[in-house]
């Protein structure tokens, strides 16, 4: 019988799901992926973890939830870092154990220690054909698996890199849409920054990136800039950044402020996020002194989307006017 | 150069003795207050922790009486701490200070940087200097050794505050010592002082270890002196984390035979299978460790504080699993002490009924009632 392996499609899944499906299907797995996020889900996850861990992290207790009668194991890497030198997030590397103790079901965990420290992609390999080993696959068919993965995983980033959102880059992995030219590069652009699992989770943010494509302007996010200008320009910071996604936001700031590709920014934020209290702070600094106009969105399990609109709504009136004048 | 550093406890005297062991002249910021809490909130990103704000207002608040460096600590990750500084000296250069800010923290490229840092620090000799090191960590030491003895009396005292004053006065006197042989005598001298104290024969108590993120365990004006409210409620505080045990484990590498975190840190696996960063581990390992040996946990930490968080969850589990009871706190800028004094009252009398059921008389004396 094939192994069922779930993945929450929650935190890392927007940054990594082409190559862990893509490892576990050509291991010969069947990949089932949780529902996308709705009430349901968030509301669950509310109620399976403490009152201070953020949204994201709740929400990702809810996918797992989600997932537990589907499947044999569940995946759920304790990602520690993917850069050397840099983390992702205490919560990061404390997660499989959190949700561990969450759940008393018979269902059995894939945890690999994602600890990329020197060479960071023979490490990244090593965890996966390790974890290989767990499930009593063959050595060489994991090894063969790796390498299709990895492609796949490269090709998705290429897509990042052509100004496509992970949900349009996701559609187009899947197969369900062809690559058409999904982003508007006439359109006036707006910086969304953010981590990514806040970004493009639509139930999580209220759709903000459609609502903001709705109002005919292209967004750009850190994703969608290349490593390498990430890098060079994050290190303008007097003190290194050491989370990977802080650094992302930072750089990929840099770069749409430098080159003006950007009439504003909205910055969304978890509500209790350790790194967004301090890198929103390093951000707001920035761009006020760059006079770029600028919202603050800080998400949480509040479920008022009026608000939201209304504040939408009022910074790009605020925009289009500052446009026109 | 006149040198700040921000206050954590009783770290001042010890930051203090080192520094002015260096040649250095030291500004210790005024003690913390809710001047301080308001003007480091004033100033500090809103969702930002408690220690980052506090550390600010101690800074403005030495600044006013004149230090022009600040020494502060560092890090690489993953916890906010290590960012820290570098926001602090964004937010004190907004504010048009002009001052020097020297952080020590692990060297990210080579170990020259600490070592350009410490050299550029010191302006006297480095007997001197090791001099210095040498008498902070025994003052230290004496003094942690002194506060766990009045973790035991405050519970037994009769007259509540006792141990408290003597306390009080040792703090006054060892901050002036200059030599070994007089912070053993002072100590000794207080240590005679607090056995004197007249104490309840026999009086039972319960014992509540507190553990969590060791600025807001050591900071009294952070958690509300929480230490002092549970003995008056007739509770003997267990306190895993000291600062002296801290240098050993950090800044010595834990060559002296004190005890350290080791033990816990392993003791938090199964729970907790890996580092999370600041005192997350050691949270969770000092709640098992300590199970058997008191009645309940207390976790202190700041709110939104990431490795505490984990811990958290974790201490869900460990309080099932042991059927200890866990209690956690997290402080921010609210200062109503009403409403912490309540939940802990209500924390103790569940221990108490647990601990004493149908021995009515025991529980009466041990309340006070």
């Amino acid at each position: 019988m094939t192994i069922r392996i779930g993945i929450p499609q929650s935190l890392f899944y927007y940054y990594y799901y082409p190559l862990w499906s893509t490892y576990f299907k050509e291991t010969g797995c069947h990949v089932v992926v949780s529902n996308n996020t709705n009430k349901n889900i968030a509301t669950r996850g509310v109620q399976l973890t403490v009152d201070e861990a953020c949204f994201p992290v709740k929400i990702y207790f809810g996918h797992t939830e989600n997932l537990l009668s589907r499947v044999d194991y569940i995946f759920c890497p304790r990602i520690v870092s993917i850069e050397p030198k840099e983390y992702i997030c205490p919560k990061f590397m404390g997660l499989p154990d959190m949700v561990k103790a969450a759940f008393n079901h018979k269902v059995k965990w894939l945890t690999p220690t994602i600890a990329l420290k020197k060479n960071c992609q023979q490490e990244h390999k090593t965890a996966f054909i390790a974890m290989a080993r767990e499930l009593k696959i063959d050595s060489k068919l994991a090894h063969h698996a790796w390498d299709k993965a990895v492609k796949a995983q490269l090709n998705y980033e290429k897509f990042l890199l052509k100004e496509l959102t992970p949900n349009d880059a996701l559609e187009v992995f899947s197969g369900s849409k062809t690559e058409k030219k999904l982003s508007n590069r006439d359109a006036p652009s707006i910086a969304v920054l953010g981590h990514g699992y806040n970004l493009y989770d639509p139930h999580l943010n209220m759709n903000l990136i459609k609502k903001l494509r709705d109002h005919g302007f292209n967004i750009l996010t850190p994703e969608m800039v290349d490593k390498e200008i990430i890098n060079q320009q994050s290190s303008k910071l007097r003190k290194r950044i050491f989370w990977t996604l802080g650094k992302k936001i930072i750089g990929s700031l840099y770069d749409f402020s430098e080159n003006n590709r950007i009439q504003g920014i909205i910055y969304v934020a978890s509500f209790g996020c350790g790194p967004d209290s301090l890198i929103g702070h390093l951000a707001e600094g920035y761009i006020r002194k760059n006079n770029i106009p600028f919202m603050l969105l800080t998400l949480d399990e509040h479920t008022g989307e009026a608000g939201v609109n209304t504040r939408l709504e009022a910074f790009l009136d605020m925009l289009r006017r500052r446009e026109a004048v | 150069m006149k040198v700040t550093f921000p206050h954590m406890g009783h770290f001042h005297i010890t930051g203090k003795t080192i520094f002015e062991g260096f040649g250095l002249d030291v500004v210790v910021p005024p003690p913390c207050t809710k001047k301080t809490l308001n003007i480091g909130t004033k100033y500090s990103p809103e969702s930002a922790c408690l220690p980052l704000k506090i550390n600010l207002g101690n800074y403005i608040e030495a600044i006013e009486l004149g230090a022009d460096t600040i020494i502060m600590g560092g890090g690489v990750g993953p916890c906010r701490f290590g960012y820290y500084a570098e926001i602090q000296r964004e937010i004190l250069e907004d504010l048009g200070y002009n001052l020097e800010m020297v952080v020590l923290e692990p060297p990210d490229v080579h170990l020259g940087e600490v070592w350009d840092k410490v050299k550029y620090l010191m302006r006297s000799t480095w007997t001197q200097s090791l001099k210095s090191i040498h008498l902070a960590w025994h003052k230290t030491y004496a003094i942690d050794q002194l506060e766990m003895e009045l973790h035991r009396l405050r519970p037994r005292e009769i007259n509540f505050g006792d141990a408290d004053n003597i306390f009080k006065h040792f703090l006054i006197e060892i901050e002036s010592c200059s030599t070994k042989n007089q912070v053993k005598k002072t100590a000794d001298y207080y240590k005679g002082e607090l056995s004197g104290i007249p104490l309840y024969k026999g009086k039972p108590v319960i014992k509540v270890a507190i553990v969590g993120e060791i600025y807001t365990v050591l900071e009294p004006f952070v958690n509300f002196d929480m230490e002092k409210i549970l003995g008056r409620l007739g509770v003997e505080v267990y306190r895993p984390l000291f600062l002296s045990q801290w240098i050993n484990d950090h800044l010595f590498g834990g060559l002296l035979p004190i005890k350290g975190s080791k033990k816990a840190k392993k003791l938090a696996s199964p729970y907790l299978n890996y580092f999370v960063g600041g005192h997350g581990r050691e949270t969770v390992g000092h709640a098992v460790e300590l199970k058997d040996k008191v009645d309940g946990v207390i976790q202190i930490a700041p709110l939104t504080c990431m490795p505490e968080i984990v811990a958290q969850t974790l201490l869900f589990k460990v309080s099932e699993d042991f059927g200890l009871p866990i209690m956690t706190i997290y402080v921010d800028e609210q200062t109503g002490k009403a409403g912490l004094t309540t939940r802990l009252e209500a924390f103790t009398d569940m221990i108490y009924r647990n601990k004493f059921l149908g021995k009515k008389e025991e529980i009466v004396t041990c309340m006070g009632i």
